[in-house]
């Protein structure tokens, strides 16, 4: 989530009466702040990660055994990464 | 998903894609929104790597992932590098360096950027 809430955004529609928290609340955590400012940047160089990968393309888990290393992947091909979550 | 998917089809032959799955945005002890309730989408915060993992395959099975996926460790250390939480993209050049670097999710969240950026690289 973004530094602040876009105007007009009405986050009570779409946030049931029980949750535990607000948008707000997530704002205010510093831990969210840790989460969501980069320490890249265009132009400058790209983290590089090792981590073993999942391949779920014929419809079940598998996990393949390899590791994805980042740099060496960049240094044949570019990589597009995209971040998230279930929810 | 999908138009990064179509993004992917698209591209593959010449950009890598990797997902890269990393902490939940609205874990049931967080800001619960209610389009996860309606679709049945329960979490909690996962404490350990492998119920991240679990999570991550049941996301990447009920969304049909067909690109592959890493699982960032409880540490978040890729998605901090990459300021990555909720969602976010990017794009790495051949060179090591970060070619783009999508806005912050989800307002930011924006598949066509990336295939944008992807089509000024010099493939």
């Amino acid at each position: 989530m973004a530094d602040k809430l876009p105007e007009g955004f009405d986050w009570r529609q779409i946030t049931p009466e029980d949750s535990p928290k607000t948008p707000m609340d997530i704002l205010a955590d510093p831990e969210h702040k840790r989460l969501g400012s980069a320490d890249v940047e265009t132009g400058g160089p790209a983290y590089g990660f090792k981590s073993p990968i999942y391949d779920y393309s014929d419809g079940t888990e598998v996990a393949t055994g390899r590791d994805f290393d980042l740099l060496a992947v960049a240094a044949e091909k570019p990589v597009a990464l995209i971040f998230g979550s279930y929810t | 998903m999908e138009p990064l998917h179509q993004i992917w089809e698209r591209w593959s032959d010449k950009v890598e894609f990797l997902v890269v799955y990393i902490r939940e945005a609205h874990p049931e002890e967080g800001w619960v929104v209610t389009s996860n309730r309606d679709d049945d989408i329960l979490v909690n915060d996962p404490t350990t790597l492998e119920e991240r993992t679990e999570v991550a395959t049941a996301c990447a099975l009920r969304l049909n992932i067909r690109m592959p996926v890493v699982v960032d460790d409880l540490d978040d250390g890729i998605a901090s590098a990459y300021g990555a939480l909720p969602d976010r993209l990017y794009l790495i050049g051949r060179d090591g360096n970060v070619a783009f670097q999508g806005d912050q999710g989800p307002w930011g969240f924006n598949p066509q950027a990336l295939e944008e950026a992807i089509g000024k690289l010099d493939l």
